[in-house]
């Protein structure tokens, strides 16, 4: 446990040392949110893009900012090193993705402070946001704890990572609302998890939100939570500790179980037309 | 009776005869695809030894150590280490070892002092990490970042890091590649100093200098499989090279008459040198001296070279150590 904790607490001062954390975790979900407020001009001022907003600086720090840095440190043989500690698999792993929670949640924290600037009020339901937000940056640190031990290298993170960014930036609910998404684009974000995760959270900030105690919410919940766990465990049988480590027909197939909880999830949500605008 | 009798001879291995082995490694083999690195490997390393394992780059060193600390799984044979398995019991093991691996690095914006305390965090024993940023002359560097450390300093910091859990065994793989010779120095210090507080050490070199300078005992590995085993003197003797005396004089000798030397039996003449080998060195250099005086040659430097486990390497293998 005090191994656990250590490396936790590393790993969390370590991020602060390099600029780039700070650009990409701070300044440019800052810079998403001045966007957004130009684009979205609704009443009161960022509440019902609030939820996307979470999403998307999320969304950028799971996909690109965890694997990218695990990644590096795998090419440059940090992890190696690792590999020779008497430490379960599972610790390196939760330290990995608190430490990442930690900074995410903080420059989560800064956009509530820059929103209530432009005048957005408190969201409704704080702790069940915080809930939600929670559940949900497990879902998307787990996509990217997988993306890091399907990439070889921090390339071939880019490309996985935008290949998960993209659709969900355009097809989840993040950067267009489902409701102004074609019939078929509706259905696509039913598979999408940034889809599950705007809604919830969007149900915490605004007024009319029914907060976590609706069928919607218990469904999106647990929709985020099924694929984050899937994707964490499924990290953890895949952990490469060197990037020579050739993925066997075994990796193959524990990233197809990922993948199939995934489809499962959507295939669900269709058949309960839990997806549709309004239910 | 014959074995005992032999030791007898030889205190030293006698006594290394009688220490536990703290690693006993079987047939041990390993392939990466269609290539077999190593081929059968068999070697035990007793209770307060230095073992090394001596070859050129690619010969099977590094794949043979990273199975026995549980990096790589072996495709067929046995390792115990500290009387565990490697196969069953890896944690136990690896509470137990410290290794510094040939390559490794750690987070550049990490600092010598929270690499120590969070690796010495991961044991179930651990030593002070002051103690040991004072004994790796680290002190200074407690809060240097890693990336601003020098190449002695980061191997240091690498020794220091397979010194947090006060390991029974050591491994070290390649430890003194890359450094500068006033680096090296200091860690053959560090290494010596480890023996004598008296951890085994198993340590991988293609440094012939190293291997002598260090090792109890050592297995010439070459292509994956291990063609000579013992002491530094065990292998040194079987050498069938003859010693060769060294020269250098204020004129350019005739080569023809020198090789009508006492006992020399072949001649390499390079720029500012030449060698002779011969059987009998004490008659070769007298031999030369005269020589030397009846041409009014002067003499500039002389010395003699004894067979060495490069000898040996080349007589086994067919080629250098280093090509």
């Amino acid at each position: 446990m005090n191994g656990f904790l250590q490396h936790l607490l590393v790993n969390f001062r370590l991020n602060f040392r390099y600029v780039q954390a700070f650009v990409f975790g701070y300044f440019v979900p800052v810079f998403f949110l001045i966007a957004f407020k130009g684009l979205y001009a609704s009443e009161p001022p960022l509440m019902k893009e609030f939820g996307q907003l979470l999403t998307v600086s999320t969304l950028g720090g799971a996909c690109f900012g965890l694997p990218v840095t695990l990644v590096t440190e795998r090419e440059r043989g940090v992890w190696r090193r690792y590999q020779l500690a008497p430490i379960a698999t599972a610790w390196f792993v939760a330290s990995l993705m608190l430490a990442r929670f930690a900074i995410i949640l903080s420059s989560a924290l800064l956009l509530l402070v820059v929103a209530m600037g432009f005048g957005m009020p408190l969201p409704v339901r704080p702790f069940e946001l915080l809930v939600a937000y929670s559940v949900s940056a497990f879902a998307f640190l787990s996509l990217g704890l997988v993306i890091a031990m399907l990439a070889s290298s921090a390339g071939a993170v880019q490309g996985m990572g935008q290949c998960l960014f993209l659709p969900m930036i355009i097809l989840g609910g993040v950067g267009v609302k489902i409701e102004q998404l074609p019939q078929w684009g509706r259905h696509v974000a039913a598979f999408l998890p940034s889809h599950y995760a705007v809604r919830v959270m969007s149900e915490c900030i605004v007024k009319k939100g029914a907060g976590l105690h609706s069928s919607n919410s218990e469904f999106d919940l647990i929709a985020l939570i099924a694929i984050g766990l899937s994707c964490c465990l499924i990290s953890v049988k895949l952990f490469r500790w060197e990037s020579e480590q050739k993925s066997t027909l075994a990796t193959k197939a524990w990233a197809l179980l990922a993948l199939a909880v995934w489809v499962a999830v959507g295939l669900l949500a269709e058949y309960w037309k839990f997806n549709l605008v309004g239910k | 009776m014959l074995e005992i009798a032999r030791l007898k001879h030889n205190p030293l291995q006698l006594k290394m005869k009688r220490m536990p082995s703290k690693v006993v490694v079987r047939d041990l083999l390993k392939n990466y695809g269609a290539v077999q690195a190593v081929r059968g490997v068999s070697f035990d390393v007793a209770e307060g030894e230095i073992f090394g394992l001596l070859g050129p780059n690619g010969a099977g060193k590094t794949s043979t150590l990273e199975c026995v600390i549980g990096l790589r799984k072996p495709d067929g044979g046995s390792i115990e280490v500290c009387g565990f398995d490697a196969l069953k019991q890896p944690r136990e093991i690896k509470e137990r070892i410290g290794a510094a691996l040939q390559y490794t690095a750690l987070q550049d914006k990490i600092t010598c002092l929270e690499a120590l305390r969070m690796f010495a965090s991961f044991y179930r024993n651990s030593v002070p990490v002051d103690k040991l940023l004072e004994q790796f002359s680290l002190a200074e560097k407690a809060h240097a970042r890693y990336e601003t450390l020098s190449g002695g300093q980061k191997q240091r910091l690498a020794l220091a890091l397979a010194l947090v859990n006060d390991p029974e065994f050591l491994l070290l793989d390649e430890p003194t590649a890359g450094l500068d010779p006033q680096s090296r120095r200091e860690l053959h210090d560090v290494i010596r100093r480890m023996k004598e507080d008296g951890r085994t050490v198993l340590l991988s070199t293609h440094y012939i200098e190293e291997a002598e300078l260090l090792c109890d005992r050592i297995a010439i590995v070459d292509k994956g499989t291990i063609i000579a085993q013992g002491t530094p003197r065990e292998l040194v003797a079987r050498a069938k090279a003859p010693p060769r005396i060294v020269f250098s004089a204020s004129k350019t000798a005739e080569p023809g008459a020198l090789r009508h030397l006492a006992a020399v039996s072949g001649m390499e003449v390079s720029n500012d040198h030449i060698t002779l080998s011969t059987s009998k060195p004490g008659d070769t250099i007298i031999d030369l001296v005269k020589f030397l005086e009846r041409e009014s040659i002067e003499l500039l430097d002389l010395h003699i070279q004894k067979p060495s486990l490069e000898d040996v390497f080349i007589e086994l293998t067919g080629r250098k150590l280093r090509d």
